[in-house]
């Protein structure tokens, strides 16, 4: 094994909550605020994590399980992924279909969990979340079939691992297509603006905040902290795709947490200047996401 | 092979017996029956793999061009062995199911055709001669249809039965014409050699196929008959019919692959498009549905196109000489099948028990059940992952060993099969997004949040129906986590597949299969010790139980939770082009209003569409042909003996 392997598994587990202090912090500055410091997503993790919980009435125990599997399936997803030049901690040809297939195991949970309330919000939620999360799944799969034909490999350890910058100037349109396609997407899975307003009040418009309101203490810790790297591992695939292949690895995984820092200021700011889309808009944003892959995809025939 | 003949004779001895002994008897002799059979049956193909295939029988045997061929080869031995463990499963289960929910006291004529159909499926897959096995397949056919009758006095069965059928018989004469092409006029009929034979129709004949053998399998638009069937017959029938019967159909379009191989390349293209039209027809008609029964039926059109979509993408990588592409297609195919028979037996047992303690299987009523009856709650979590393909189960195996084809294809040099690599991958990812919505959903439904129906109470399940279902369930999981064993059973399919015309051999060794194994087994560990972190981590600190958020609504009732339909409904209007979906409601619209309603009816668009129309119109053009028949015995035979004269005269005439 690559002694850089554990690497991304390390730095995500540690910078994941981080992505969202930069996006709140960034939301505050444009709203003319001085917000909260960076590190309060790891003092709210914290303070979580000490209390009691609540547990909503008739709920089974798969209201738990939820939280733990969609946790697991995030960091199962992570240990597939590279970063930067290192060859990821579990890598195998096909393993990108793994990873995807963890993350629909996490949804499904999320779902289930929703559902075991037996509330009606959280029914809609989980709603919403099974439908668009269908309609991205091709367009993450179209993606990757484009990013597979570029480079040749069926492993994320070889279509992460930074493209040769010959690659930047010769198929330039089909990357930059890809790289807003799974910007949509990110945007899509983690329930960012213009898909999801995580910070909103009315539970009736969301969608995973709904799904997650009966959640409390450590409970919602384990949810907050899933959801922290599930955005860390949405952006290091963008990351990844972004940055060329440099000499060194050590460099080139600098440049790529670099990137994954600059991904992140990027969501915060489409936050700050963008308003939600209405819920019946937004298969018509995943569609599109697919026919951009779609394009990316024969450009690099 | 003697093992496997043995079953078959005990399985047709105690369908005489059952007949003949008292009716109290018949459970009893049916299950053991079924179950003495299932080992013979497991045991035989399982020494198949092991390297003893045993010798072909050739009896003597009196009907016109036929003969009594048997014989036990890779693939045989393969669809033997989920036909005989679902029958195991599905015999434990049938006595109690019977007992609580049948109409009909009498269990003589369901285990007669019970084991009629099991002996006839059996002969199906060993038949090397075209005429034997069309005899097996008819009486395949025709037992399952009265199956299908057994509650006969319900409303719908009738209707039902009739729609499968007419549908079987069209099935069957497109058969017939396939095997007489293949036959060119010849009277030895064997599957040798028909396989000898040269093959100048040898597209024309795979569509004859395709079709005929398509109609059982259930492929869109030939599938009408499944959202009926399914429903009407009872659940372990459902479950033997859904889980292995409608194999039958795939087990013919490959037993074509071989006989007619090496195939025109746009076979394998037409067979991915329509896996492609089944898989996406089904699963978005499956959304639609609020009966489980009818669910489930409408998911086994999607999971057949699955497995068609893998047929297609072997016969792609044979002919644009992708190796790795065509072993993982067919091999991944192959796997689905096996893996569907078991979770979707398990899942229409789990639709059967609803029957059994609830009387219903609408999910619009049901709801809390895991709670009511936990045990079998699990198992349909477990069959339900599994349908959703879904680490750790056994789902999971097959569909990634799909994708990884399909991602072969991607990057193949060749332009069109990388496009079709790319429209398989586009169209899996989004059938099994859309099935992992509506399984989540159903699962829901059933087992969770608090019965919709205030007045559902269930009775208590026996034991003798739970523990078959768990017993599914845990194999589900293990086949998930012993992927790489199953390398060695498919390995001698794939030389079968791929060893005509120089085609390069197929292996399995590019596939990661015990990658696929490693996540699974992963996915379960950790999740586990995240489960036992939390439990020390909150030792001291009991959970305090509160209601859950109702937006501050004081009374709140189990009619508002999120039904079925309301969960499903946005995907429905989505696809609203393809699901003509009939609303009936009564509003609530003045100052006082009455009680309102609401009630969805999705009916099949395709049935109505593609076969109904025509039908009628075909019949009005041709109901003045009717005159003829006038019931007048005399003049039929004089059109006996004009016939006669006309073939006579044709025979001289045509004679140099």
């Amino acid at each position: 094994m690559n002694p850089g392997s554990p690497l991304h598994l390390l730095v995500a587990l540690l910078a994941a909550p981080l992505l969202g202090g930069i996006i709140a912090r960034i939301k505050a500055i444009a709203a003319g605020r001085h917000g909260a410091p960076l590190r309060q997503p790891y003092f709210d993790l914290m303070r979580l994590a000490r209390k009691g919980e609540v547990r909503g009435k008739g709920t089974t125990i798969l209201f738990v399980a939820g939280t733990l599997v969609t946790l697991a399936g995030a960091l199962l997803a992570i240990a597939l992924t590279p970063l930067g030049r290192f060859p990821a901690l579990l890598s195998f040809p096909g393993d990108v279909i793994a990873a995807l297939s963890v993350l629909g195991l996490g949804r499904f949970f999320t779902i289930v969990a929703a559902m075991d309330t037996g509330s009606s919000f959280e029914g809609l939620g989980a709603s919403r979340e099974a439908f668009f999360s269908a309609l991205a799944e091709p367009a993450t799969f179209i993606v990757f079939a484009a990013l597979a034909r570029a480079t040749g490999t069926v492993s994320l350890s070889g279509l992460l691992a930074g493209l040769p910058p010959a690659m930047w100037h010769s198929q330039a349109p089909a990357l930059f297509l890809a790289a807003a396609a799974l910007l949509i997407l990110l945007l899509a899975e983690n329930s960012r603006i213009p898909f999801d307003d995580p910070t909103t009040h009315l539970e009736l418009t969301m969608i995973h905040e709904v799904m997650v309101l009966d959640h409390s203490g450590p409970g919602l810790a384990t949810v907050l902290y899933g959801a922290a790297l599930k955005l860390w591992l949405f952006t290091s695939w963008l990351a990844a795709l972004l940055v060329p292949k440099t000499a060194s690895p050590w460099i080139g995984t600098l440049w790529t947490v670099g990137t994954i820092l600059g991904v992140t200021v990027l969501v915060g700011i489409t936050e700050s200047t963008m308003a939600r889309l209405r819920l019946l808009r937004v298969p018509q944003l995943l569609l599109s996401a697919a026919a951009l892959a779609a394009v990316a995809f024969l450009l690099v025939l | 092979m003697i093992p496997i003949v043995i079953a078959l004779s005990v399985l047709l001895t105690s369908a005489a017996v059952v007949l003949l002994a008292p009716a109290r008897w018949s459970d009893r002799i049916g299950t053991g029956g079924v179950v003495l059979a299932s080992l013979g049956g497991l045991l035989g193909a399982g020494a198949f793999f092991c390297g003893f295939p045993g010798r072909p029988l050739h009896l003597p045997w009196p009907v016109p061009l036929g003969s009594l061929r048997l014989e036990l080869d890779a693939l045989s031995a393969l669809f033997l062995l989920p036909l005989f463990l679902v029958a195991l499963f599905t015999a434990l289960y049938s006595p109690a199911y019977l007992k609580s929910h049948g109409d009909n006291p009498d269990h003589r004529s369901f285990w007669t055709f019970t084991h009629l159909l099991l002996a006839a499926m059996t002969l199906v897959v060993l038949a090397r001669d075209a005429v034997f096995f069309l005899i097996a397949w008819e009486t395949m056919a025709i037992s399952s249809f009265l199956l299908v009758m057994h509650e006969g006095d319900r409303p719908g069965t009738v209707t039902a039965g009739w729609s499968y059928l007419i549908a079987s018989q069209v099935g069957t004469a497109l058969l017939i014409v396939f095997f007489l092409l293949l036959g060119q006029g010849g009277t030895d009929l064997s599957f040798t050699a028909l396989a000898r034979a040269p093959h100048r129709l040898a597209g024309t004949a795979f569509l004859l196929a395709l079709i005929g053998f398509g109609t059982k399998a259930g492929f869109a638009p030939l599938h009408v008959w499944l959202p009926e069937a399914h429903p009407a017959a009872p659940s372990p029938t459902s479950a033997l019919m859904s889980g292995v019967m409608i194999k039958m159909g795939i087990y013919g379009v490959l037993r074509a692959i071989v006989l007619l191989s090496p195939l025109p390349s746009w076979c394998g293209y037409l067979l991915i498009a329509v896996g492609i039209g089944s898989g996406l027809t089904g699963v978005v008609f499956a959304l639609a549905q609020h009966r489980l029964k009818r669910l489930l039926a409408y998911s086994s059109v999607e999971n057949v196109g699955i497995i068609a979509i893998g047929l297609g993408l072997g016969l792609v990588g044979l002919t644009a000489r992708l190796p790795v592409m065509a072993a993982c297609g067919f091999a991944g195919a192959l796997f689905h099948l096996f893996n569907h028979a078991l979770f979707k037996s398990l899942l229409f047992m789990g639709a059967g028990s609803l029957l059994a303690t609830t009387s219903t299987d609408d999910l619009n009523r049901l709801g809390g059940l895991l709670r009511a009856a936990p045990r079998p709650g699990r198992a349909f979590l477990a069959g339900a992952l599994s349908i959703s393909g879904l680490p750790p189960f056994n789902g999971f195996a097959g569909e990634f060993l799909l994708l990884f084809a399909a991602f072969q294809g991607v990057l193949a040099p060749a332009q069109l099969p990388a496009l079709t690599g790319l429209a398989t991958v586009a169209s899996l990812g989004i059938i099994g997004g859309l099935a992992l919505a509506c399984f989540s959903q159903a699962f829901s439904a059933v087992c969770l949040g608090t019965p919709r129906d205030g007045r559902i109470t269930p009775t208590p399940l026996p034991q003798a129906m739970v523990v078959p279902m768990e017993g599914l369930a845990l194999l589900c999981l293990l086949v998930g986590l012993a992927v790489p064993f199953f390398s060695p059973l498919l390995a001698p399919v794939l030389d079968l597949l791929g060893s005509p015309a120089g085609a390069p051999p197929l292996s399995l060794r590019a596939a990661p299969l015990g990658a696929i194994a490693g996540v699974s087994l992963l996915s379960l560990v950790l999740a586990g010790a995240f489960a036992l972190v939390r439990r020390r981590w909150l030792r001291t600190r009991p959970p305090c139980p509160a209601p859950v958020w109702g937006c501050g609504f004081a009374a709140p009732s189990p009619r508002m939770q999120t039904s079925s339909t309301s969960f499903c409904a946005p995907m429905v209007a989505f696809f609203s082009g393809l699901l003509k979906t009939r609303r009936s409601a009564s509003p609530l619209d003045e100052l006082y209003p009455d009680s309102g309603s609401l009630a969805t009816d999705t009916p099949d668009t395709v049935q109505s569409l593609l076969i109904q129309k025509p039908a009628t119109a075909i019949w009005h053009r041709i109901s003045h042909l009717r005159r003829i028949q006038s019931g007048h015995m005399h003049l039929y035979i004089l059109y006996i003996a004009l016939m006669l004269i006309l073939l006579l005269l044709w025979k001289l005439g045509g004679r140099p």
